[in-house]
């Protein structure tokens, strides 16, 4: 809907000749600069944009990149006509409402932003574009072009109408061009992984983790260093984390063997690390290799549970007992050894016994002899015991420390009994009245 | 200087003026502008990418793209103020269109938008968790004045006439595929205050990426009761609509209370669908506990003599929520009791289950007739044979003199009253 919005009273009129005259050369005044600039361009000329990329354009594949490009306009109003009527709004040489669409080509890059506006760009101005994006992982190395679509206006005529009143109409010209970015994209080391295995990797000891990497990328890395870093090296401490390589060329493979010592707690299974390192590009330049994700593989190792068998022995007696070692681990354990400890109470007589390599889900009894001195009648001594062993590298290992009970025979019956000297009194009592009245008897009858 | 000549020298000052005036009009002379009015459009100025669970500045830029079609010089006309292609007074509203975000940011001034111009306006979008992936179309909203026509009614006073316009303008974002972990279950494998135990988080993949070489990660909130062993479970890689467990072990703080459930954390970090390695967004969870594992000792206090040696029965009960395995009581005994058979063998103990313990203490023969307090405590194991040691039990005791002890010397007397009786009837009888 149009409607008077505003009413604007400009000028005033002129009361006196001298005041007009007053004003008037103060317009003349005011005016004459205006007259100075004023120009008519010569419609033959047109804008001349062109892209150039700041700084150094240089990607890795992978790279996400943020690229400046500043669109230039190198058009010059060679000739132009000192205008005394009309306004210098005109000028042929400036691209009217640039707009630019990043294009990728044939360049191995994803193109991740927008059309972007660039407004007008008048001669010799320069107006920044950023283009952002991510080089493809597997690029080749070399020179790619990408574009940009710039489209614009500018003012390609202006053919005067004038039947008395003076009228320009400007005709626009729609310009769609293609301003090329180029860029290079950098040869890289790129190790994957091509293989994993680990050797006595289980909790409480040291192991190997084997990784065996493949150069998939196009370049050759010279003096290259690999280093794996855990996610969590609380629980992994590294002995020997690194490896060095001396020519690491496209395609190579390598297989690096790092040693790591796994904390005593921690279970089964597999955890986060990272491959990382450096190498010496072709030029000698250091470069970091991209984070290569592996995991560690954590055994059980050998776990043993115990049973145990003919636990009750008598007070101040002797029992042979039967212990049952079973190794629920995943990993054999080598030249294992049990042995028992007791207490004062509880001695043992044989405390050790040989189990011999045990492996995954076997099971061997050993039998010990122990004894038992002043000990309680029908109470359960704590009986303690433990496997010693050797893992496949040869390191020594000790089992965690298993408890069971031996229990002490209650004497029962007569024995029970004769255990009280209450009772054993009472029964010296008896006995002597019987003898008593025995011999009594036996005197009234002589 | 007479008054015909002064007025003959007025007037041709003023001929001279008229004359001057002319001369400047062309200058002064303002074009009439012919135009479509303004022609707004929105670029943005950095990717339109959203990753779900983020929150995202979305950089607009408006553009004015009006272009004058024609423009008439009458003399004699007064300049307008205005131009018919600028959009004045705009304000610019982001509204979420199709796209499942939400937009904080409220509408924006941005004043005038010249022909040509370009006005920066940011706006604060959040995608929330779970979004799903993919093109989304959110609209900018600009609301604006431009002057369509203006009139000069006579040499001095131009009319404006001014028209209230809008235009929605599409803006396409983009919701990046990720790998989104979401929480399917916590469980709790044995886990009670003091000690340590397992916890299974199942995840799934809610996302529209696949996570390759995907690791779990835990993160206790703030200062927590809760200790992961390791706080990270390689996974492999984690397919959309797929669900995994990460097995973590941790432990917890004596004096964690389970009546709580406590935060944590869990996010996943991968390898994404570019080749970047990146993390998930945080998702929270809670986890619950049992109460600590304790033992009370129960019955009447134990029973001790002056220098003597007594065996003692103490039954210990678990008051806890969970087992203890391989249960085994000490009893720590000081000045005036000594022991040479301390601990004993319990076994399993149940959850409200009982396990008598026997020992042996003498009291010292000159101890005192009281009662005392004697400490104790219980090592146990949970299933994966890890040893705790309870909170110290007190034991009470109390010594009383020994009753029975004269028993015995009473009865040799009596046996030896008994013989001599005897010995005086046997002599009688062989003097009759």
């Amino acid at each position: 809907m149009i409607s008077p919005h505003s009413r604007t009273r400009t000028g005033v009129l002129p009361l006196a000749a001298r005041i007009v005259f007053i004003i008037l050369v103060a317009a003349l005044i005011c005016q004459a600069p205006v007259l100075a600039v004023a120009y008519i361009y010569d419609v033959n000329e047109h804008p001349d944009l062109g892209a150039n990329v700041q700084g150094e354009p240089e990607f890795f594949p992978g790279d996400d990149f943020v690229l400046t490009v500043d669109l230039t306009n190198a058009a010059r109003a060679e000739s132009m006509e000192v205008a005394s009527l009309k306004a210098n709004l005109y000028n042929p040489t400036t691209a009217l409402v640039v707009y630019v669409i990043p294009e990728a080509g044939a360049a191995p890059v994803t193109i991740k932003s927008l059309p972007v506006t660039a407004g007008d760009i008048g001669s010799s101005d320069i107006v920044p574009v950023t283009i952002r994006g991510t080089v493809s992982p597997d690029a080749r190395p070399g020179t790619s072009v990408m574009f940009l679509n710039v489209s614009y206006q500018y003012i390609h005529a202006m053919p005067n109408i004038e039947s008395g009143i003076p009228t320009v109409t400007p005709v626009y010209e729609e310009v769609h061009q293609l301003l090329p970015i180029t860029f290079r994209v950098k040869g890289q080391v790129q190790p994957v992984v091509s293989g994993t295995g680990s050797l006595n990797m289980v909790p409480g000891t040291q192991g190997y983790l084997n990784i065996t990497l493949k150069n998939a990328g196009y370049a050759t890395g010279r003096d290259v260093a690999f280093i794996l870093v855990p996610a969590d090296n609380t629980t992994f401490k590294l002995i020997d984390a690194s490896m060095y390589v001396s020519i690491f060329r496209p395609g190579d493979v390598v297989t690096i063997h790092p040693r790591i010592a796994v904390s005593e707690d921690l279970p089964a299974g597999f955890y986060p690390a990272n491959i990382t390192g450096i190498y010496k590009d072709i030029k000698g330049i250091y470069q970091q290799i991209p984070t290569v994700p592996v995991r560690i593989s954590v055994a059980r190792g050998a776990v043993f549970s115990m049973s145990a068998s003919n636990m009750t022995l008598a007070n101040n007696g002797k029992q042979t007992i039967s212990l049952t070692y079973t190794n629920r681990g995943d990993r054999v354990a080598y030249g294992a050894e049990a042995r028992i400890t007791g207490d004062q109470v509880i001695v043992p007589e044989t405390d050790t016994a040989a189990l011999g390599d045990v492996g995954p889900g076997d099971s061997v009894t050993a039998e010990y002899v122990i004894s038992a001195e002043k000990a309680i009648p029908g109470k359960q001594y704590v009986l303690d015991t433990e496997v010693k062993y050797r893992d496949s590298l040869g390191a020594l290992m000790l089992s965690d420390q298993y408890h069971t009970g031996v229990s002490i025979e209650q004497p029962s019956g007569l024995a029970d009994a004769l255990s009280d000297p209450v009772v054993l009194i009472i029964l010296a009592a008896v006995i002597a009245c019987a003898g008593f009245f025995g011999w009594k008897h036996l005197t009234k009858k002589q | 200087m007479n008054l015909h000549t002064r007025y003959n020298s007025y007037g041709f000052l003023i001929l001279l003026c008229i004359l001057c005036g002319f001369c400047i009009s062309p200058c002064m002379a303002v074009a009439s502008i012919y135009s479509g009015g303004p022609d707004l459009t929105v670029s943005l100025e950095s990717t339109n990418e959203l990753v779900p669970g983020t929150t995202t500045e979305l950089p607009l830029l408006i553009e004015n793209r009006g272009t004058i079609t024609e423009e008439v010089y009458y003399p004699y006309t007064l300049r307008s103020k205005y131009t018919p292609t600028t959009a004045m007074g705009a304000t610019v509203q982001l509204l979420p269109g199709n796209a499942p975000v939400l937009v904080k940011t409220n509408p924006q001034k941005v004043g005038d938008v010249a022909a040509g111009a370009i006005i920066p306006a940011s706006f604060t979008i959040t995608a929330p968790q779970g979004v799903p992936a993919g093109n989304y179309t959110m609209l900018a909203r600009i609301t604006y004045q431009y002057m369509p026509r203006a009139e000069q009614e006579t040499t001095t006073d131009i009319e404006y006439y001014f028209k209230d316009d809008s235009v929605t303008i599409p803006v396409p974002v983009i919701v990046r595929p990720i790998a989104m972990p979401t929480v399917v279950r916590v469980e709790s494998m044995g886990l009670h205050a003091g000690g340590e135990g397992y916890l299974a988080v199942t995840l799934n993949n809610t996302g529209r990426d696949i996570g390759r070489d995907a690791s779990v990660y835990l993160v206790p909130s703030g200062v927590s009761p809760l200790v992961p062993s390791t706080n990270g479970i390689y996974i492999g890689d984690f397919v959309p609509g797929n669900t995994t467990t990460a097995r973590f072990k941790i432990a917890v703080a004596q004096d964690a209370d389970f009546t709580q459930t406590y935060p944590i954390a869990v996010y996943l970090k991968y390898t994404d669908f570019e080749g970047n390695i990146v993390q998930s967004p945080l998702v929270n969870t809670g986890v619950d506990f049992k109460q600590k594992i304790r033992f009370q000792a129960g019955g009447d206090p134990v029973v001790l003599h002056p220098g003597k040696t007594d065996v003692v029965n103490v039954t210990y009960t678990n008051v806890g929520t969970a087992p203890a395995y391989n249960a085994q009581a000490r009893i720590s005994v000081v000045d005036p009791f000594t022991s040479e058979d301390d601990t004993a063998y319990l076994g399993t103990i149940l959850p409200g289950h009982s396990a008598t313990a026997l020992f042996s203490i003498k009291a010292d023969g000159k101890t005192t007739p009281k009662t005392y307090s004697v400490n104790s405590e219980i090592q146990y194991t949970d299933l994966s044979n890890t040893e705790y040691t309870s909170d110290t039990i007190r034991v009470l005791a109390t010594v009383e003199n020994d009753t029975t002890s004269l028993l015995l010397p009473i009865g040799v007397l009596l046996l030896a009253i008994a013989g001599i009786i005897a010995y005086i009837a046997y002599r009688k009888t062989r003097a009759v």
